[in-house]
C-alpha cells in the first residue's frame, strides 16, 4: 500500500510547497509585509524569515519530488504546516482580518479556510511521511520481481538520519 | 521504532541549503532585503526618505487631541467604514489615480495632515503621503503603525 501511495502523495505534496515557495521567493518584500501583518514575530525575524521561509518550502518540495531525503523534507514540510496553522489559529481567535500570505503576498484568502486546507494538507504530509518512515516499503509477500526503483528509495532514506 | 525516529541530520542539512540558498538569491536581487533589520524602523526610514515625517501612536494622540492635524485615512471604503479615528477623511490610496485633486478642493494646502493606514506593512499611507506633497501639502505625518495599533491601544475610533 506505501509503495502506491509514495509517489503521488510526494508528487501532490511537494507540487503544494514548490508553488508557495516559488511565488514567496519571487516577491519577498510582500511576504516580509505578510508577515509583519501576523504580528507574531520579533520586528528583527521579519526578513530573515520572509527570505529563509520560501527556499525552505521550494528546497523540500523539490526533494519531495526528486525523492531525495524525503524524510527530512516531509518532516520539514509538516513542521512548517504546523507553525502556519498555530499563526492562523492565533489571527482567528485574535479577530485580525489579515492577508493570508500562504501563495505569495497578499490575496484576500479568509483565514479560516487557509486553517482547513492547511489541515487537510497536514494529514496529505503524515501520509508522506509515514510512507516515506523508511522499514519495509512493501508488504513480506511481495516476490523480489515485484521490488522498484520506488521501493528501494524508501528503503534507503530509512537508514539515514 | 525506526518509523517514528526525527531525521535530524537531513532536517539540518535542508535548512542549510534553503539558507544558503536565500542568501545567494538575496543578493543576486535588484534590491536584495536586509538580512538583519528591524522591520518597522525600516518601514519610518523610507517614510522619512519620502521627505515624509513619521510619528508614533502616542505622538499621533498628541497631535489628535489638539486639533490642529486633519487624519486621512488612506484605506479602502470598507475598512474605513469598519472603524477609524474619529474625525478622520477617507481618501483611499487608489483615488490619487483617479482625481485626488478634486477630492481635495476642500482641504486647504496648509493643513497640516496626518495620513495612516492599517499597519506598518501596508505602503498606502506612505504613498498617499507622497502624493499629497507633491501636490503641493507641506506638513504631512505618517502614523506607520497604523490604524490596527491605534485601535488595539483603545484608543478613540468610530465605524460609520
Amino acid at each position: 500500500m506505501k509503495a502506491y501511495l509514495d509517489m503521488p502523495a510526494r508528487f501532490v505534496f511537494g507540487l503544494v510547497f514548490v508553488y508557495a515557495g516559488a511565488a514567496k521567493i519571487a516577491q519577498p518584500a510582500a511576504f516580509a509585509a505578510d508577515i509583519f501583518q501576523y504580528q507574531l514575530l520579533s520586528d528583527w525575524l521579519i526578513y530573515p524569515a520572509a527570505l529563509f521561509l520560501p527556499w525552505l518550502e521550494a528546497v523540500c518540495g523539490l526533494c519531495l519530488w526528486a525523492g531525495a531525503f524525503k524524510r527530512g523534507a516531509a518532516a520539514l514540510c509538516n513542521l512548517l504546516l504546523a507553525v502556519f496553522m498555530a499563526a492562523l489559529a492565533v489571527n482567528v481567535w485574535r479577530g485580525n482580518d489579515v492577508a493570508c500570505g500562504c501563495f505569495g503576498g497578499g490575496g484576500g484568502e479568509d483565514l479560516r479556510m487557509a486553517l482547513i486546507r492547511d489541515g487537510a494538507l497536514l494529514a496529505l504530509g503524515l501520509v508522506v511521511q509515514y510512507c516515506a518512515g523508511g522499514g519495509q516499503s512493501r508488504p513480506k509477500t511481495a516476490g523480489p520481481s515485484g521490488s522498484s526503483g520506488l521501493s528501494g528509495q524508501t528503503g534507503e532514506s530509512g537508514q539515514s538520519g | 521504532m525506526s518509523r517514528l525516529s526525527i531525521p535530524w541530520l537531513e532536517m539540518a542539512f535542508l535548512c542549510l541549503l534553503a539558507a544558503g540558498l536565500a542568501y545567494a538569491g538575496n543578493l543576486l536581487r535588484p534590491e536584495p532585503l536586509p538580512l538583519w533589520a528591524d522591520y518597522f524602523q525600516t518601514k519610518i526610514a523610507e517614510t522619512r526618505a519620502k521627505g515624509l515625517g513619521a510619528v508614533s501612536i502616542a505622538e499621533a494622540k498628541r497631535l489628535y487631541d489638539a486639533k490642529s492635524f486633519l487624519f486621512i485615512d488612506a484605506r479602502e471604503p470598507d475598512e474605513f467604514a469598519g472603524g477609524h479615528l474619529p474625525g478622520a477623511r477617507n481618501i483611499p490610496f487608489e483615488t490619487a489615480y483617479a482625481g485626488l485633486d478634486s477630492v481635495l478642493d476642500y482641504i486647504p494646502k496648509r493643513q497640516a495632515l496626518v495620513v495612516y493606514c492599517s499597519n506598518a506593512a501596508c505602503p498606502k499611507s506612505r504613498d498617499l503621503g507622497e502624493q499629497l506633497k507633491f501636490l503641493g501639502y507641506r506638513d504631512i505625518l505618517i502614523m506607520s503603525e497604523g490604524y490596527d495599533a491605534w485601535a488595539a491601544k483603545g484608543l478613540p475610533t468610530e465605524a460609520k
